[in-house]
Parts: C-alpha cells; sequence; structure tokens
C-alpha cells in the first residue's frame, strides 16, 4: 500500500519532467541536428551518389541541392532535364530542400564532408564556405570543360572572388524593380503618353508630392505598396541610393547609425504617417498586384506574375533615384562545388554549370532573375521578354552584400530591429543605435 | 506486485538473497523498461546534453567555434531582451489558460446534456484540433485581414467601424493569438472535460435533486469536485503548452508589430536558425528549460499536496 502510494508522484514527476523537457528539447534537437550531425537527407542523397559513381562506363550521378520552391524551382526542373537529355555522361539528381533551413543543412552537410556535388548559394552567403575552404575555386575546372568565364558579367564575378580567385559561378543577379501600376497613374494623371510614368523631383520631398497627388486624385488605394514585413530590403534600396554602407571598409564596426540612414527611415515613417502607404498591410505585394496600389518597389522574380499578364496593365524602370544615387540592393544565385567532391565529380559538375549558365540562362531569365552570363542577356530571346532592358539598365548599379561571413547574422539584427522602429516601439535614433550596438557585439566574437 | 516475482517468498531466506532478489527485481523493472529508455536516451536524452555542450561554446554555421564557458548565459542574462520576451510567454500563459480552460468546460457541459446531433456538434468543436499549427495559423491570418478578413466584415455588421488591425495593433494582437489558439485547441480540452462528467456517478445528482439542490448548487457541488482531478491535469498542461507558443506566432505576426508577440521559443528559434548562432541560442534554450523544470515542480507540489 505504502509503495503505491510512492509510485504515484514519481510517476507523475517523470511525466512533469518529459512534458517540459519536449518544450525545450525540440529546439536542442535542432540545433544539435544544425551543429553537427548530418541530416537525414544529407546522407541518404550522398549514398544514393556515390554508389552509382564506381560504374564504368554509366554517367557520373552527381547531386544538386537548391531551395527553389513555386515557379522558380519549375525553371530549374526544366534546365536539369534539359542537362540529363542534352548528353550521356552526366546525370544531375537534384534534392530541393526548404529555404528556411537551406543553409542549416548546407552548413552543416559542407562541414562534415557529406552532401552535395553542387549546390545552389547566395552570394552573401558564400564568405564563410570560402573562409572555411569548404568550396573549391572554380576557375581552373572551367577551363577543363571548357567554360569561358569571361562571359559573366564582371560585377557577379567580382562579387564571387576572394583574392582574384572565382569560388562560385554566378547565374543571376536579382534586385528590386521599380513597378507601377499604369491604369491608377492615368486616373492621378501621372502618366506619360509613353506609358512611363511622370515622377517629380527626384528628392524625398519631390516624390512624396507624386504620392500625394495620387492619394488626393485616387483615395481608395495605397499611393504605394511598402514592403513592411521585409522592411530591411526598402530600407537597403534607399540607404545605398544615399550613399550608405553597412558596415566600415574593413568589415570591423557597422557603419550604419548615421544621418542617411536616419532621413531614410525618416522618410518611410513619413509614408506611412501620412497614409500613402498602408503600415498594417501584410500582404503588400498582393496589394499592388491586385491593383490596390500605384507604386511598389517589387523583385525581379515578381517580373513573371506581374508583367507576364498584360491585362495587369503594370510596368517596371529602376529604381528612381530618390536619396541621390542609382546605387541599390542585390543578391545572386550562385554554384558552388565543396571541397570534398572528389576530382571526376567536380568535373561532372562542373559541366553542370557550364550548361546552367549558357543553355540554362535563357531559361533562368525568363525567372525575372537577369542572368549573369553576357551572351544569355544580349540574346534577342532574352530582350523580348517585357521590360528586360530596363532590368539590365537597373543591373549595372547594383551593390552586394560586403564579404562578411556574420553576414546573415547582421542582417537578421538590421530586420527585426527595423521591425521595432517602424512600428513605434522605439525611436529611430535609438533604434539605430541599437543596430549598431548588436551588429558590433557579433563582429567581435 | 507478488503474482510476477515468484522467488519474493518472504520468511523463506534470510537478507541475503532477499537483497539479490531485489536486485534482480530492479534489473528486470529497467529490462522491460528498455523499448522505453533507449529512443527517450536517443531523441531526448542525447540532444539534451549535446545541446547543453554547445550552449558552452561560441557555435556558428561551422560548427563549433571556441569554447566560452558561462559566458553565453551571461550574455543572455545581461539582455533585457530576454526578460521581456520571457514575460511574453508567461503572459500568453495568462491568457490562454484561463480561457480555454473555461471554454472548454463550457462546451463540455453543453454537449454532456442529451441533445440531438450530439456526435455531430462533438466533431465539429474536436476538429480543428486535428490540424497542425500551420494551418490554424494561416487559417486565422486570413480571416484577421483587416481590409477583407471575416473576422472584421462580422464586426462592420454589428455595427463597429470594422477597422480593427488585428495583427499588427499591439492592443488587439494578444488577442488575435489567443483566439486563434483557443479555437484550436478548445476541442482537446473538451473532450477530456467531457470523459471526466461521465465518470461523476449519475446517482450523487439524483440525490442531490432529491435534497432539493438546485442547478449551480449541483454544478457547485458535486460537477466541479468531480473535476478537480482531470481540471488539474488541463492547467498543468495547458500552462506548458502555452509557454511553448511559437507557430502561431511566426506565421501570423512574425513576433510583431515590432517584437510586442515575440515569444522565448521564437526569440531562441531567430537566435539560432536566423543568425546562426548556435550557441547561443543552445544556452537560450537551456535557461528555458530549466525555467519550465521550476514551474512543473512547482505545480507538482501543489498538485500533489491537494490529492494527497
Amino acid at each position: 500500500m505504502q509503495l503505491r502510494k510512492k509510485s504515484v508522484p514519481v510517476l507523475a514527476a517523470g511525466v512533469t519532467l518529459a512534458l517540459a523537457l519536449s518544450g525545450c528539447s525540440s529546439n536542442n534537437g535542432n540545433n544539435a541536428a544544425g551543429g553537427n550531425g548530418a541530416s537525414p537527407s544529407a546522407s541518404s542523397s550522398s549514398s544514393a551518389s556515390a554508389s552509382t559513381a564506381a560504374g564504368g562506363g554509366n554517367p557520373v550521378e552527381i547531386t544538386f541541392w537548391n531551395s527553389f520552391g513555386g515557379g522558380e524551382g519549375d525553371f530549374v526542373d526544366q534546365i536539369i532535364k534539359g542537362f540529363n537529355d542534352s548528353q550521356k555522361e552526366v546525370a544531375v539528381k537534384q534534392l530541393r530542400l526548404e529555404s528556411n533551413e537551406y543553409y542549416a543543412k548546407l552548413g552543416t552537410a559542407l562541414s562534415s564532408g557529406k552532401g552535395p556535388d553542387v549546390a545552389i548559394a547566395h552570394v552573401d552567403r558564400l564568405s564563410p564556405f570560402v573562409k572555411a575552404k569548404q568550396v573549391v575555386s572554380v576557375d581552373d575546372l572551367a577551363s577543363k570543360v571548357g567554360f569561358d568565364l569571361s562571359q559573366i558579367t564582371q560585377s557577379n564575378l567580382d562579387s564571387v572572388s576572394y583574392d582574384g580567385k572565382p569560388y562560385a559561378v554566378p547565374l543571376d543577379t536579382h534586385f528590386h524593380m521599380f513597378y507601377y501600376n499604369k491604369d491608377l497613374l492615368q486616373q492621378a494623371g501621372l502618366l506619360n503618353e509613353d506609358g512611363t510614368p511622370k515622377l517629380g523631383d527626384m528628392t524625398p520631398e519631390g516624390f512624396e508630392q507624386t504620392l500625394a497627388t495620387i492619394q488626393a486624385k485616387v483615395p481608395d488605394v495605397q499611393a504605394i505598396a511598402v514592403n513592411t514585413p521585409y522592411f530591411q530590403e526598402p530600407f537597403l534600396n534607399l540607404y545605398y541610393e544615399a550613399g550608405g554602407e553597412f558596415l566600415n571598409a574593413d568589415m570591423t564596426k557597422a557603419a550604419l547609425n548615421n544621418d542617411k540612414a536616419l532621413s531614410v527611415l525618416n522618410f518611410y515613417m513619413d509614408l506611412y504617417n501620412k497614409k500613402y502607404a498602408d503600415l498594417n498591410d501584410k500582404n503588400p505585394w498582393d496589394s499592388f498586384s491586385n491593383g490596390k496600389a500605384a507604386f511598389w518597389f517589387g523583385g525581379v522574380w515578381e517580373a513573371g506574375g506581374l508583367l507576364g499578364d498584360e491585362s495587369k496593365h503594370i510596368g517596371a524602370m529602376p529604381l528612381p533615384p530618390i536619396f541621390g544615387s542609382s546605387t541599390h540592393w542585390a543578391s545572386s544565385h550562385t554554384l558552388v562545388i565543396p571541397s570534398y567532391v572528389s576530382a571526376e565529380k567536380q568535373e561532372a559538375a562542373a559541366k553542370f554549370m557550364k550548361y546552367f549558365s549558357e543553355v540554362g540562362g535563357s531559361t533562368w531569365g525568363k525567372a525575372g532573375h537577369v542572368p549573369a552570363n553576357k551572351n544569355v542577356t544580349s540574346s534577342s530571346d532574352y530582350l523580348a521578354l517585357p521590360y528586360r532592358s530596363e532590368f539590365i539598365e537597373a543591373q549595372k548599379t547594383v551593390k552586394f552584400a560586403p564579404q562578411t561571413d556574420k553576414y546573415n547574422t547582421i542582417v537578421t539584427i538590421l530586420a527585426e530591429s527595423l521591425q521595432n522602429i517602424i512600428f513605434g516601439s522605439t525611436s529611430p535614433e535609438d533604434g539605430l543605435k541599437d543596430i549598431e550596438k548588436q551588429i558590433n557585439e557579433v563582429l567581435a566574437d | 506486485m507478488d503474482t510476477w516475482q515468484p522467488s519474493a517468498r518472504p520468511n523463506a531466506a534470510p537478507s541475503r538473497p532477499k537483497r539479490r532478489s531485489v536486485w534482480r527485481l530492479e534489473l528486470r523493472a529497467i529490462l522491460y523498461l528498455i523499448p522505453f529508455l533507449v529512443p527517450f536516451a536517443a531523441f531526448y536524452l542525447w540532444p539534451v546534453l549535446n545541446g547543453a555542450w554547445m550552449s558552452l561554446h561560441v557555435w556558428g554555421i561551422q560548427g563549433m567555434e571556441k569554447y566560452v564557458g558561462f559566458a553565453n548565459y551571461r550574455k543572455i542574462l545581461d539582455n533585457p531582451d530576454f526578460y521581456s520576451y520571457l514575460w511574453h510567454s508567461f503572459y500568453f500563459v495568462l491568457l490562454c489558460t484561463p480561457t480555454v480552460i473555461v471554454l472548454g468546460l463550457v462546451l463540455a457541459l453543453i454537449i454532456n446534456q442529451n441533445l440531438r446531433f450530439r456526435t455531430f456538434i462533438r466533431s465539429a468543436f474536436f476538429l480543428p484540433y486535428v490540424l497542425s499549427v500551420s494551418v490554424i495559423s494561416f487559417i486565422w491570418l486570413h480571416l484577421f485581414d483587416p481590409k477583407n478578413g471575416p473576422v472584421n466584415a462580422l464586426l462592420r455588421l454589428f455595427g463597429s467601424s470594422g477597422d480593427i488591425n488585428w495583427l499588427t495593433d499591439r492592443h488587439f494582437v494578444w488577442w488575435a493569438l489567443t483566439i486563434a489558439t483557443d479555437w484550436w485547441t478548445v476541442g482537446f480540452v473538451m473532450v477530456l472535460f467531457l470523459a471526466g462528467l461521465q465518470e461523476i456517478p449519475p446517482d450523487h445528482y439524483e440525490a442531490a435533486k432529491i435534497d432539493g439542490a438546485g442547478a449551480w448548487a449541483r454544478f457547485r457541488h458535486i460537477t466541479l469536485p468531480g473535476l478537480s482531478r482531470v481540471t488539474k491535469i488541463q492547467i498543468f498542461y495547458q500552462i506548458i503548452a502555452s509557454l511553448k507558443l511559437f507557430g502561431q506566432v511566426q506565421i501570423m505576426t512574425g513576433g510583431g508589430p515590432g517584437d510586442t508577440t515575440n515569444t522565448m521559443i521564437r526569440y531562441i528559434y531567430v537566435t539560432g536558425f536566423k543568425k546562426d548562432m548556435f550557441g547561443l541560442a543552445s544556452a537560450q534554450s537551456i535557461l528555458f528549460c530549466v525555467i519550465m523544470l521550476m514551474i512543473a515542480a512547482i505545480q507538482f507540489k501543489i498538485t500533489d499536496r491537494k490529492d494527497g
């Protein structure tokens, strides 16, 4: 009897412990997987590719990791199929990972030496991999398979070069365009004969004047939809226009806490306060796409949806130089080959890179990204797509992320803190101070 | 107990063999527990210990960088954000746990009546619980849309101006999350209460009726005490579940507006998976885990005393 009475609390304590532990163990578990254990998908794919490598006459099978979902994914499928059908030496198998977890998994794969033979990496994520010598330089491989890297746009090539050597093959540049709704501008009397918008003075005040006109003439729409959920993007665009820098020259300190950043923030706060833009709009891209906003700083990757549908009457041009220069934010998809890949497979992967750049580029251009291969962007096929000459124009003034291996951390700090500023939890001045402090802490580590 | 322990013949042998038999009994118990213990150790204890190990290091996307001892913990405790997000997690417990328990009880009482379509109504209330957190979050994300959402449309029907920004106004956002979560989990609470109600012997009610007790008196003196055990378990379970709030926040508000609804778990997630600071995130997890364990211990103490 006594025994039984005792066992009840013991049992309950066990359940308690289990319940409570499950609260945090899920995070610990994931962290552990991100830190040192290879993810199941990583190990399964590498073993699959390893088993076929030994075969003599069989094609070399390589595994290609990417994180493209939705529309972009369909274009990648087409390119892979095209490559596999075009020759018999190399067979590409792709593993598509969830974009949220992609870099945790790729990082694990690269550090544990098990994973893809070729993988997509954003240019701003490259730095830690290069510094840890986890990816190989691609110049020798390219010449081995007859892939002339001088086809690649210089700014793209520079963005993946460390000490003068390219460590990735840039596939594209992606950035934001200034999209405008012609119907709404017509109603506001701001549309030229040729279908381009009549923008006033290229100053913050001048642009606000244009927005005020739209608001007065077409009151039930937003004059401009601002990407509030990802506010770091519109912020960086105008901050770079103003000549701002993310970090100081030797990348040891934040360089964000200054008048340029402050004036950009105050400009956006003005747009919200004067109701030119709706702070509470959680889907500004939809608002613009559905004709509920006149202007939109949208990604080139939205071109398919926005410009492809003629009935929407949407046009695009490079971001207007409201804060002085035309410099604006950009990123780029690149292909990397991990160092652990065998020489035979590295060469196979290089052949795939060559195909993706030279032939796949025109398919990729349809997705909206500006291909990095100059031969593709100068082809008539590419230029026949809507507004692509504007894209190429805008591509000339892009600014890539600083080459620091902490970029992901600092851009997350920026993103989270900017939310506090625009939703009024803190003033722009204090917010910028806080961002600077946090980034400096991270860089000091 | 004696039935499965043949060697436990009392008085048959003096202390020594007895001790051995006890040892054998223990060994046997462990043998039976192995099917549970092995996965528990592999998928629970090991990751937790691993997390504790990681929490003592600077651990980036490349893996371990350097050993820093308790510097991560000091960094967390020095950061006012930690306390503010911890408070957010507890604030949600204060909002969600009472509402969902009261609602669940009310629903269970209603359904326990001899209603027509009882099974149908019961299933209807239970159905949301079957959905995953991402599904319910997206449903409510659209329902709470300030311009085109049905919630504001309904409010407009009742004469409100109907321009409540549920998810971006700091006065409403916690209620939006609570409503969504209550809708999602109330079915489970209801079912447990329903089971509890059916365990109360009907003759208690009959006797009370004969004694002239009214509906309120019967509820107060028979139903509530009869449900006390199940209620305690539910409160306990709901507190833990509410503390773990993450999915709804991540999808519906992104922790916003600003960081108004950033909870502890989302804080850990952002530190680890967005900022690639896995060591720091592990330390946050361990701290939060310790806090949850303390709560569990307190709760356990309270419930145990009353039951004993």
